[in-house]
């Protein structure tokens, strides 16, 4: 046995977790694709210039007193390490520089955190299309960011974060196009009480929107659906709205349909998922410190359920704490004492969280992707060809990739697997949730034939 | 209650062909299928279409079904994407030569011809992107490979359009004998007569036997693979190694799909399947090794399925020891792809008490010890 906890991640439920284990003496390893540890909230922080950082505001220099407890709490740190396969029994496979080897530790917990949530449409695979979000981490690693005219489509904190940084740089923002359905809003009232049980949550949002608005950057509300325009790239966007429809010149489409969490790795294990019906996404089946239903594996933070970064940070911390008294017989009494006012503070981080998510629940619709329009990028695959398979009679989702090979490319369906079920659900009348979702296969990352052949494995 | 003449269990391959001949020749036929279709080794196999390197015993099933594969646009309506584009099997060593030598000499003394002795140059021209040993080989030029799910799914459909009914998420779980054949009950409870039965269940086929008191020698085993993500069009026929753990083809698409007796883990209870990265491990030394151009490849995914493997692996096509009225066709061995357009026309000659095309008595249960 290398160590006592793996962790996969060093975004906040990563370090808040290596930071806990380590105070109470476990043999710590965390691995992470990204040079320097954040995650995607807190990315690149502790080693961005301060040019960037009144950009980039305070809710990403909040992060700062963790990554530094991070990088002194002695636990072995890997960057840029790609795991590719998480055994049940606690032994992972990673690649790092060319060279893969296997780790095995007495409890591994997953935080990867969670992504935006890819949605095709007409154009989506133009260039000059990217995620809101997509274009937040390039300004975090390299200050690099799209040169205006830039539009914004989509719903969700982050599309409004990101066109405040964007405005903040100076970047022509030709519209906002925001398809939160208005019946969102009467939904979400009944959510306003507990939010404003942390009123500064919800403040920050009004505040960026009225400062978007004064801005006079065009606001259209009300949005069903965009399409992105141009030939060999992106040179407009079109939208539609209940009475009207219009075109915006772009050299940039910056989309953001919301965030999901980050579910390969529990689904290589094989692990339980349920089904969020609000923000439609899985998750997998975890208690509330983490525990899933294979031993050894705990899963915390945003892949656990998308919370945002602080609640993340006392996820992984609750995690940590559940995995040290599993493993050096914590005291009992000492452990319930910590988790109880770590709980507390995580209610209170999370009042707000279900207006937040009823607020920008997917529209319906999101998902009415026309025939023409690739669902796989990797595979070639359009969505007319997923129908034409449903049509022939295929109906199990897993079986449809076989016949169509939609998610069957490099990817393994990171891109397109969501929309896939969403287009299966709505052919066959059923919920998603009865569709099921695309297995998962290791290597979870691609890994080249040569590295494999040398790679350090110990097995069974 | 739903009744019928015969009762298929198991909408596998064997299964829908079955189907298919029975309701062709006007019987009604139900088939039972425990999950939905098409799924496990049926589905998600290889796709080799291989009479070349086969058991002596299963040559003339092989050498029949093969005539039926350049037919299936008649049999069922489409082509199932199969491609004729030869098997071969490289000798690395004079030893692995004199040992195909012997073989083909065996083969022609059957009075076969398909399987053929080729010399080194031969190789090299079809398989230009060979780059390790070789002393020669055998190639067998009409074989080829197929898209299983869309094969299993053409078969189904044609059985379906010849009137057999498909119950798909019905699981048996009791067969009773009766005074005029069989009464079937699911686990939800529903239940099924027939005069005969057919037990098509794949890995599952010792189970079902055992519902009858059979005793099918199968191991469930999980049978591994590993796919490459696309490249640049370099070899054409399906290949193998003698004595090497490698066996692969390229994809219309470019992908190449590597596989060649790698087991995974598997969880019988669960149905669940692991894969074996050290097997995994194995197997990319073993292809890098003997394709040069195969050091530039991604893994792109892995995956194993569940298939019956049986002790001498030869399947089991016949009537039961036990159960008047059933027949096995299970147990394939993971080489029963190519051989189920014929077997389902063999099953169904059995069922309606007419003698078989091909014989089947190297297949016969009789062939074990009663226990």
């Amino acid at each position: 046995m290398d160590k006592d906890l793996i962790i996969v991640g060093a975004g906040p439920a990563g370090m808040a977790a290596a930071v806990t284990a380590k105070k109470y003496g476990l043999e710590v390893l965390v691995l992470d694709e990204q040079p320097a540890p954040g995650g995607q909230i807190y990315r690149n922080l502790d080693r961005v210039p301060e040019s960037r950082l009144s950009i980039l505001g305070e809710d990403y220099q909040a992060g700062r007193d963790l990554v530094s407890r991070f990088r002194l709490c002695g636990a072995a740190y890997e960057p840029n390490a790609k795991v590719w396969k998480i055994h049940p029994r606690g032994r992972v496979c990673f690649s790092k520089a060319g060279q893969s080897q296997e780790v095995t530790a007495r409890a591994v917990l997953i935080a990867t955190g969670a992504v935006e949530r890819p949605v095709p449409f007409s154009g989506w695979t133009l260039p000059g299309v990217m995620g809101a979000g997509a274009v937040d981490a390039n300004f975090k690693s390299s200050g690099v960011y799209p040169q205006g005219p830039v539009v914004l489509a989509g719903s969700g904190p982050l599309l409004l974060q990101t066109a405040a940084h964007l405005h903040a740089l100076g970047v022509i923002i030709n519209g906002i196009l925001e398809t939160t359905p208005r019946q969102n809003h009467g939904r979400a009232l009944g959510r306003m009480p507990a939010a404003l049980r942390r009123p500064g949550y919800l403040f920050k949002g009004v505040k960026m929107l009225a400062a978007l608005k004064r801005a006079g950057i065009p606001w259209i509300s009300g949005v069903t659906a965009y399409q992105a325009r141009g030939e060999d790239c992106l040179t407009s966007v079109t939208y539609q709205t209940r009475s009207k429809q219009g075109e915006l010149s772009a050299g940039a489409l910056l989309v953001h349909e919301g965030i999901v969490p980050r579910c390969d790795f529990t689904r290589q294990l094989g692990l339980a998922h349920h089904w969020n019906p609000v923000q439609r996404y899985w998750f997998p089946e975890t208690s509330d410190l983490g525990r899933t239903r294979e031993l050894c594996i705990y899963v915390a933070g945003d892949t656990a359920f998308v919370h945002g970064g602080v609640p993340a940070a006392l996820k992984g911390e609750l995690s940590a704490m559940d995995i040290i008294a599993q493993l050096k017989g914590m005291d009992r009494e000492e452990c319930e004492t910590l988790q109880a006012s770590v709980r507390k503070k995580l209610i209170r981080e999370l009042y707000p969280r279900p207006f937040v998510d009823q607020l920008y629940a997917p529209r319906s619709g999101l998902y009415d992707v026309e025939d023409d329009v690739l669902v796989c990028r990797c595979e070639g695959v359009t969505a007319g060809e997923i129908r034409q398979a449903l049509g022939d009679g295929y109906l199990d989702i897993n079986t449809i990739k076989g016949v169509t090979r939609c998610g069957m490319g490099p990817c393994q369906g990171r891109m397109c697997g969501m929309a896939l079920a969403e287009i299966i659900a709505d052919h066959r009348g059923m919920a998603v949730r009865d569709v099921g979702a695309l297995s998962i296969r290791p290597p979870v990352r691609n890994l080249s034939l040569m590295e494999l052949a040398r790679a350090q494995l110990e097995g069974e | 209650m739903e009744k019928a003449d015969v009762i298929i269990i198991g909408a596998g391959l064997m299964g829908a062909s079955t189907a298919l001949n029975l309701a062709r020749a006007g019987k009604q036929v139900i088939l039972l299928e425990k999950e939905l279709t098409p799924c496990h080794a049926s589905a998600v196999n290889a796709g080799g279409v291989r009479q070349l390197n086969r058991a002596f015993e299963e040559i003339p099933l092989s050498v029949a079904a093969m005539d039926l594969w350049p037919e299936l646009p008649k049999i069922v309506g489409e082509d199932c994407d199969f491609r004729s584009v030869g098997q071969v099997r490289i000798a690395p060593d004079d030893e692995a030569m004199g040992i195909f030598e012997e073989r083909i000499n065996h083969v022609n003394a059957l009075g076969f011809s398909h399987e053929e002795l080729v010399g080194p140059d031969e190789i090299r021209r079809l398989v230009p992107s060979y780059t390790a040993e070789c002393a020669g080989g055998m190639v067998s030029r009409r074989d080829g490979f197929a898209q299983p799910a869309k094969t299993l799914k053409a078969f189904l459909t044609a059985a379906c359009n010849a009137g057999a009914r498909l119950f798909t998420q019905c699981a048996v779980r009791d067969i009773q004998p009766t005074a005029n054949g069989f009464r079937l009950a699911t686990e939800a409870g529903r239940i099924f007569h027939s005069e005969t039965l057919v037990n098509s269940s794949g890995a599952w086929g010792k189970k079902l036997a055992a519902l009858v008191g059979d005793n099918i020698p199968i191991t469930p085993s999980a049978l591994a693979m590993m796919v490459v993500a696309r490249m640049p069009r370099f070899i054409a026929p399906v290949i193998g190694v003698h004595g090497r753990k490698l066996s692969f083809k390229q994809m219309p698409n470019g992908s190449v799909v590597i596989g060649g007796a790698l087991r995974g883990s598997l969880d019988w209870q669960k149905e669940k399947t692991e894969i074996d990265f050290l097997q995994m491990r194995e197997s990319a030394q073993t292809v890098t090794r003997h394709f040069e151009v195969m050091k530039q490849a991604t893994v792109v995914r892995t995956w194993a399925g569940i298939e019956g493997i049986m002790s001498d692996k030869l399947p089991v096509i016949g009537p039961s020891r036990n159960c008047p009225g059933l027949f096995h066709a299970c147990g394939f061995s993971a080489h029963g792809f190519q051989l189920s357009p014929m077997v389902g026309r063999l099953v169904a000659q059995l069922v309606q008490g007419q003698t078989p095309e091909v014989n089947l008595d190297a297949f016969s249960l009789d062939r074990f010890e009663e226990e």
